[in-house]
């Protein structure tokens, strides 16, 4: 069989490593008004957060682009 | 049936017992130079590590042959050279650089690999990430 006959195939490579990756906020605490009671509606109360967030395991963390990683202080401006 | 017409199978031997062993090295604490801030470039923080290294489990371990475990005196070391190495600006490409070193040893099947800060941001008790990176 001539070579110019041949369809090459590619095999996809096989990844080496499984990978997962996740930015971790642990016991944030904010001072708010929250809760159906009349006295949490007079009064502020501690609320504390835990917050784990997957990333996309395929993004490789890059120094020069801060989209390749989750930001943790970005997060903190929705509050 | 004569014997000698007889194909003879040996079945692999099933192994009795189900087995994994993990290295842990918890709370490993250092204070170093980390962080894209100005006032992180200018200061040292504290960043705090707890690693889990799971180990080749076919691997007895052989008090003649330190080989043949994962030693977690030389795991610190790694990490605290690397750590020191340079001035990262992310948690994650210091953790990059910590994978990439440990796999070398054939023998480490997979990482788990926290690493936190636990006083960049006040009403914390920290933040940070966790990779698992795991061979296939």
């Amino acid at each position: 069989m001539k070579k110019k006959n041949l369809n090459i195939i590619n095999f996809k490579k096989k990844d080496e490593y499984s990978y997962r990756r996740k930015v971790i906020i642990k016991d944030l605490i904010f001072n708010t008004f929250i809760g159906l009671h009349d006295f949490e509606k007079n009064k502020k109360q501690n609320i504390k957060f835990n917050i784990e967030i997957h990333t996309n395991n395929k993004l490789q963390p890059n120094e020069r682009d801060l989209n390749s990683i989750k930001n943790e202080e970005k997060k903190f401006k929705y509050y | 049936m004569k014997k000698k017409n007889l194909n003879i199978i040996n079945f692999k031997k099933k192994d009795e017992y189900s087995y994994r062993r993990k290295v842990i090295i918890k709370d490993l604490i250092f204070n170093t130079f980390i962080g894209l801030h100005e006032f992180e470039k200018n200061r040292k923080q504290i960043i705090k590590f707890n690693i889990e290294i799971y180990t080749n489990n076919k691997l007895q371990p052989d008090e003649q042959d330190l080989n043949s475990i994962i030693n977690y005196e030389d795991v610190i070391n790694k990490i605290e050279t690397i750590t020191n190495k340079k001035h990262y600006l992310l948690l994650e490409t210091l953790a990059e650089d910590i994978f990439s070193n440990l796999f070398e040893n054939k023998n480490i099947i997979s990482i788990k690999l926290k690493i936190e800060k636990p006083e960049i941001i006040k009403n914390t008790s920290s933040v940070g990430i966790e990779v698992v990176k795991k061979r296939k």
